[in-house]
């Protein structure tokens, strides 16, 4: 791009020099030019007080509340969220193992062709192979393999009826 | 100390800073203001993953310049600003004429007007390279972490960004 009143070409190496990315021989080059060019000397100066320009302008000073207003938006809204090395790892093993037996189960009680299975309602057939008696009282966990079983027997009934 | 307290002395700690390149950023207090607050709030949020002995306040600008370019992008698509006239390959544009003193033109460091007001002329991604190289110091390769792009990028829009404050700072030929 042109920069009116800089030698065509020699922008980019200013600003270089200016930033003090210039070194050795191409360091060497950059000053011997300005030693020659009055136009390309005051687009340095130019460069030098932009920068200076934009560090010593005055900033209109913030409200007094500003940092505590901050904090204290944090304390509403900002909890860092944290993934424990726990829940990275054992969440999904856990998930995993959960529907291993699900569907384990669900094999295990699926219709075989056995007359004497199909006639045993599969909760049942859960709570013998999960090892309870009828009275024990049943944990969640076992109450959620018991609730599936009780879905999948009424889908077998649901299916029998409709063929 | 608390993870808070933690939080809280590094922002202490960079407070004026922080604050200087929010204002460089959008020109005015209140702008400023609720920059660094949705900035302090995202920075909080992410505060586990900062890496202690690191420069907490660079790890903030580059916080501020992705929310500060994401609203100025979101904005724009519902208000019609001048600042859409401007281009990011630098061409030159219509400065408003100033009352400049045109004894005043070729004296270094005597702009027609207040390098901010041109400042917030630029897009945002010029704003943003220019603020953190010539406003806060930072290196090309220090900036290219917190604008999240080449080295290369940086020196190029830092180079036409300076270019434009030029060609807006500097009195229209006529003047002098």
């Amino acid at each position: 791009m042109k920069n009116r009143g800089n030698c065509d070409g020699y922008w980019e190496m200013l600003n270089d020099y200016a930033d003090g990315r210039l070194h050795g021989h191409a360091s060497e080059k950059a000053e011997s030019h300005l030693a020659e060019c009055k136009q390309c000397r005051e687009a340095l100066a130019d460069i030098r007080s932009i920068r200076q320009g934009l560090v010593c302008e005055p900033v209109e000073k913030p409200s007094l509340d500003l940092w505590e207003e901050c904090y204290q938006r944090i304390g509403e809204d900002g909890t860092p969220r944290r993934v424990s090395k726990v829940a990275q790892v054992w969440k999904p093993a856990f998930g995993v193992a959960v529907a291993s037996i699900v569907a384990g189960l669900a094999l295990l009680l699926a219709p075989c062709g056995h007359p004497q299975a199909t006639e045993i309602p599969m909760c049942d057939l859960v709570m013998q192979h999960a090892g309870f008696a009828a009275s024990q009282p049943l944990s969640i966990s076992s109450h959620h393999v018991l609730l599936t079983a009780r879905c999948m027997e009424e889908k077998v009934r649901t299916d029998d009826d409709s063929e | 100390m608390t993870e808070l307290g933690d939080f809280r002395a590094l922002v202490d700690a960079y407070q004026s800073a922080i604050y200087r390149v929010a204002y460089r950023l959008t020109g005015g207090r209140e702008d400023a203001e609720d920059l660094v607050q949705e900035t302090l709030v995202e920075a909080y949020m992410a505060f586990p993953r900062f890496k202690p002995g690191t420069r907490f306040d660079q790890w903030v600008y580059r916080i501020m310049t992705r929310n500060y370019i994401d609203l100025y992008r979101r904005r724009r698509k519902t208000e019609t600003v001048s600042l859409e006239e401007m281009t990011e390959i630098g061409e030159p544009f219509e400065v408003p004429d100033s009352a400049s003193d045109p004894q005043q033109v070729l004296d270094r460091g005597t702009w027609s007007e207040p390098v901010q007001v041109a400042l917030i002329r630029l897009t945002p991604e010029y704003r943003a390279t220019v603020v953190l190289c010539d406003v806060q110091g930072l290196s090309y390769e220090e900036a290219s972490v917190a604008l999240r792009c080449p080295v290369g990028t940086v020196r190029s829009r830092l180079h036409r960004a300076r270019a434009q404050l030029r060609e807006s700072l500097r009195p229209k030929e006529g003047q002098s």
